[in-house]
């Protein structure tokens, strides 16, 4: 008998989450404070702070762990480094800390710094426990091309981050900080997020719905596009400067499309006919993918707008990413993946011995519908709040995400909890 | 019905008894048992599969098979082989389990309309 993969240690895994649902509380705690900064430009200290809170804490945070658990899983391969990973960790914790300390309190000297450095520490040591990880496995499939690109991604965003932050302190690039924002928001939006989310989605969505065979082409054109139209965007903005970056964004939309119709042929073909509250918050999140696509017109400067319009829709479209496809595909897939993980490593070894629940027993469904709802609605409410530069409607919207990131902290605690205890 | 026979129905029975934590349902009628033979020399040996072969549950589902076929049959020595081809589909998942998956024990009731606003919007 042999089982080709061993899961990872839970204590590798739960800090990622218990870090990642702190983070979501803190964000939307500070968002409740941050009204005013959604009625300007979006270079302001507490949206950057915000943002690098959301992208680093909460969801690079969440990837991180969950991606701990699931590389054995898509490459059928154990993880290369338990230790590694903890190291990656506590740099990821400490750089995303600093890093928000730094940017609320525009802190733009020493702390900014070590804050990068340390971020791009996690990075590097996660890409080497990525690569040596992916390198063990025998069989290849796209999923795992999409993950180790993604990390390279990673990589390249934080470099240009710490870039910038050193520039903050000692001018040497030679364009202004939006134009080297505007690439590393964008490697990290399409070259980390998007390419891990199709390439861990490829594998678990259709293994949730239980679908029978989807073909892959669609994901193979995907990746080409996605990683080409990134390319170009980037070589572009460094180089050339063309006016043509729309259709950067447009090769990327189209990958994203083929995506979501993949998922789309995946779950036509379910035999899973009932789908529990977080696959339908995961399958709306990737629906809410397309969103930011077809704001892409508006940031790229094709349409001819007002100077304070176009800012509101830069702050639609970010939030379209990033409280958007990005926590809601989160919020949905913590509760397909967390309640197994606590289950494997508190109830595994008493099956076939005493009567034990199931996964699904460890936490409620039925709040988790309810936090869907919530969250739906606060996310509903800040697009427009920052649409219309309503405080009414960014108080709204900020309240019901913070209600949102309670409900979720109580049940995500809840289930570490049952992993912890003997 | 002979010796044989009844121990291979108290097998299957037996194996009917594993779920798979993830999916819900039995490891039978998931399709997960490819071939159960008992051997003169009192041995049962499984061939099984796993819904993917990096599953997680894969170690949780073989020890629960081992664990109860070994303490309900006494005197057999279980063998547990994991084989990957035919690799496993869900077309594998018999009717009963497709019942099960949907929330109904009985076949018929499966092609009923499903409860939920999510499911019935979709």
């Amino acid at each position: 008998m042999e089982i080709t993969a061993k899961p990872t240690g839970k204590e590798v895994v739960l800090p990622h989450y218990a870090f990642a649902a702190l983070s979501f509380l803190a964000l939307t705690i500070l968002l409740l404070f941050s009204g005013d900064a959604f009625v300007g430009h979006y270079f302001h200290p507490k949206l950057l702070t915000l943002t690098h809170l959301a992208v680093l804490g909460w969801a690079t945070m969440i990837i991180f762990g969950s991606l701990y658990q699931l590389l054995p899983v898509v490459l059928q391969v154990s993880l290369y480094s338990d230790k590694l990973a903890k190291i990656t960790f506590y740099f990821l914790a400490a750089g995303t800390l600093l890093l928000s300390y730094a940017f609320w309190n525009f802190a733009i000297g020493l702390p900014l710094h070590l804050a990068a450095c340390f971020l791009v520490i996690a990075f590097v040591l996660f890409d080497i426990n990525l690569f040596y990880t992916t390198r063990r496995a025998k069989t290849w499939t796209i999923e795992a091309d999409f993950i180790l690109t993604s990390g390279f991604w990673l990589l390249a965003t934080g470099i240009i981050g710490l870039l910038m932050a050193i520039n903050f302190s000692y001018p040497f690039l030679k364009e202004s900080h939006l134009h080297y924002l505007k690439l590393h928001a964008h490697l990290g939006i399409a070259g980390w997020f998007i390419l891990l989310i199709i390439g861990v989605g490829a594998k678990l969505l259709p293994m949730f719905l239980l679908t029978h065979h989807v073909a892959i082409k669609k994901l193979q054109v995907t990746y080409y596009l996605v990683n080409g139209g990134l390319l170009l965007f980037a070589v572009d903005h460094l180089f050339w400067h063309t006016p043509y970056q729309i259709i950067y964004g447009l090769l990327v939309g189209t990958g994203l499309l083929l995506f979501v119709l993949f998922v789309a042929e995946a779950y036509r073909s379910r035999v899973r006919r009932e789908q529990d509250a977080g696959m339908q918050q995961s399958l709306v999140g990737v629906g809410l993918m397309l969103l930011p696509v077809l704001l892409l017109a508006v940031v790229s400067g094709q349409i001819e707008l007002s100077e304070k319009l176009q800012l509101q829709l830069y702050l639609v479209y970010g939030l379209t990413i990033f409280m958007g496809f990005i926590t809601t595909l989160i919020l949905g897939q913590t509760f397909k993946t967390l309640p197994f993980i606590v289950w494997m490593h508190r109830y595994q070894h008493l099956v076939g011995k005493q009567t034990v629940p199931q996964p699904k027993d460890l936490y409620s469904d039925k709040w988790v519908k309810v936090q869907n709802i919530v969250y739906g609605a606060g996310f509903v409410s800040l697009l427009l709040g920052a649409g219309f530069a309503s405080q009414r409607w960014l108080l709204l919207g900020s309240i019901l995400l913070v209600l949102t990131a309670l409900l979720y902290v109580v049940q995500v605690f809840r289930l570490l909890w049952q992993a912890i205890v003997k | 019905m002979n010796n044989k026979d009844a121990i291979f129905i108290q097998i299957n029975d037996l194996l009917k008894q594993v779920l798979d934590p993830e999916i819900g349902i039995n490891i039978v009628d998931l399709g997960l048992v490819y071939e159960v033979s008992v051997t003169e020399e009192n041995e049962i040996n499984v061939v099984m599969t796993l819904t993917t072969p990096g599953c997680p549950m894969g170690q949780s589902i073989t020890n629960t098979v081992t664990n109860l076929l070994t303490r309900h049959l006494p005197g057999y020595t279980v063998n547990i082989e994991l084989v990957w081809s035919p690799s496993w589909d869900a077309g594998m998942i018999s009717e009963a389990g497709q019942a099960q998956l949907n929330g109904s024990d009985r076949q018929e009731e499966s092609e009923e309309e499903p409860k939920s606003f999510w499911n019935r919007l979709f």
